[in-house]
């Protein structure tokens, strides 16, 4: 143990002697470069039909078993599709067919926590307890908060999602309210809206394509009411990351002006005061402004994912449906509203993305 | 029986000298082979990329396309339209989106009347306008089409649409993308 942090401490310091690299890497972060945290991975263990994982570089490879999953990356299955992952602590994630899993990484109070998020499709967890902070499992429209449990999460064409409890208890928090669930029981959540009274799903047979199908149902008899309620989660989105933006920028100031004053310490051979500015760029500014810029980039990543399997797949159902009636005042109201969020997308949302996100 | 060297040289009835090895002329002899594998090889290669030479869309195969979508088709060719695909400026990235699209398509009734291809080029980045400008739409493009990706623009009764389109597959040409109808 103690040889393993002489070898740390040992590398650090050789790190930062490297004060050109450091210089340089510290350029990257304050030009925004994506960045992102590899602490948490998945490893696929087992894989059926057609499996997809999009890489960081935005790249559509078939997955394989053995294939590690980074944070940022995703999983695509097909029609026939499904992958089961396992993370360090041998909780199992199983990917069902015609399903968007994504793992990836936020900051909350200064401890990372990994997401677990399925944006359409469905997902089985059979998690282990885990050592600090438990995982966030999350859909479009919902978070929970999980240890040591059992349970599966639909998330719909439409954007709600329904959580279901096989084993421990789970609570499932929407527009800040939550709701506990134990065990046999499942809860619906609507886009950007609370979740709905829980129910017992014992002696109810669940099947996703049943369940997703009378989503859709419910979309189309009133199209203009169901993108409005994905709209509203969009804008929760949208808000949280123009709440965040703001400290990036006054962090991303600080960190300019301890990079700065580093330079100048670095020139005047003032070894102390630069291991100091060091520090702060590792510990303080630095790491508040990583924190801050990670939780940007999850609001964006969250609002690209619910904006194209969600609203890009309701825009599918719809024209694929009027397209020999166009004129339709349904139809035409729709497409108002989808072409609002497009705007306003491209307005707020596309600036903080990359093209490796596409 | 082998047939060696020293058979040879008598069989042609040509004394030769014996030649040792790093000689000048072995030298020559071992670099004038290694020119001759090279050029056999670049030719060879040149041969080889005939088959990377950038795919023209066939007009005929493009109307073929066609009835086989006015046909509620598409779905019953395997790989004829997989993911990622282009509807409009939506980057598709489900097959099951993308499968009851054309399901939805046919069940509305959808063709496309007297078809006329108007343009067929190769595809460029710039072409995104098509389907929609956006920054989403351009990295489609500079991601997934490549020089066998060509822009065909379809005009009919039923308004302009345009196809993207690449090398054929059970006799069809590839769809990428699918725009329009634009009046």
């Amino acid at each position: 143990m103690s040889k393993a942090k002489t070898t740390y401490t040992r590398g650090r310091n050789r790190f930062f002697k490297a004060a050109p690299l450091f210089l340089v890497l510290c350029s990257l972060v304050l030009l925004g470069f994506p960045i992102t945290a590899f602490a948490q991975e998945a490893l696929t263990v087992y894989v059926e039909g057609e499996a997809n994982a999009k890489n960081l570089q935005g790249k559509i490879l078939p997955l394989g078993i053995g294939d590690p999953l980074k944070s940022g990356e995703s999983v695509i299955t097909k029609t026939t599709g499904r992958a089961d992952l396992e993370l360090p602590n041998k909780s199992l994630i199983q990917v069902k067919p015609n399903t968007v899993f994504t793992l990836s990484e936020v900051e909350l109070e200064g401890e990372k926590q990994t997401v677990l998020a399925t944006t359409v499709g469905s997902v089985s967890y059979r998690l282990n307890k885990f050592t600090g902070r438990g995982p966030s499992i999350r859909t479009a429209g919902a978070a929970a908060g999980v240890r040591g449990t059992e349970l599966t999460v639909y998330a719909g064409a439409d954007g709600s999602t329904l959580v279901v409890v096989e084993q421990g208890a789970v609570a499932v928090e929407a527009v800040g309210k939550e709701v506990t669930l134990e065990k046999n029981e499942a809860v619906e959540v609507k886009p950007g809206s609370p979740p709905g009274e829980k129910y017992s799903w014992i002696g109810k047979q669940i099947d996703y394509s049943t369940w997703n199908q009378g989503k859709m149902e419910e979309f189309l008899k009133d199209p203009v009411a169901g993108i409005d309620r994905v709209a509203l989660q969009l804008e929760i989105y949208r808000k949280g990351l123009a709440d965040t933006l703001p400290l990036l920028r006054k962090a991303e100031a600080e960190v300019n002006k301890v990079y700065e004053e580093l330079k100048r310490a670095v020139e005047a051979k003032d070894e102390a005061r630069a291991a100091q500015l060091r520090e702060e760029l590792l510990k303080g500014v630095g790491k508040d402004r990583r924190i801050l810029f990670l939780n940007m980039r999850f609001y964006a990543l969250s609002y690209l994912s619910l904006r194209r399997y969600v609203v890009g797949g309701l825009y599918l159902q719809m024209k694929s449906r009027y397209i020999t009636k166009p004129t339709a005042l349904v139809y035409q109201e729709f497409l108002e509203r989808y072409r609002d969020i497009l705007r306003k997308y491209e307005e707020t949302i596309v600036p903080h993305l990359v093209e490796a996100d596409i | 029986m082998q047939l060696s060297g020293v058979f040879w040289k008598k069989s042609r009835g040509i004394p030769r000298r014996t030649e040792k090895a790093g000689s000048p002329k072995r030298r020559k002899r071992v670099c004038l082979s290694l020119l001759s594998a090279l050029i056999l090889t670049g030719t060879l290669q040149g041969f080889l990329s005939c088959a990377t030479v950038p795919y023209v869309q066939k007009e005929d195969k493009v109307v073929k396309l066609v009835e086989l979508i006015n046909r509620g088709g598409v779905n019953e060719v395997p790989g004829l339209a997989s993911t990622p695909f282009l509807v409009d400026g939506e980057i598709v990235l489900l097959q099951k989106d993308l499968s009851e699209f054309w399901d939805n398509l046919h069940k509305a009734g959808f063709t496309i009347r007297s078809p006329k291809v108007t343009q067929n080029r190769f595809a460029m980045v710039e072409d995104a306008k098509y389907f929609r400008d956006s920054m989403e739409v351009r990295t489609f493009f500079k991601k997934y089409t490549d020089r066998d990706t060509s822009l065909v623009q379809v005009r009919s009764v039923d308004g302009t649409f345009y196809l993207l389109l690449g090398r054929e597959v059970k006799g069809y040409p590839r769809m990428l993308g699918f725009g329009g109808p634009v009046q």
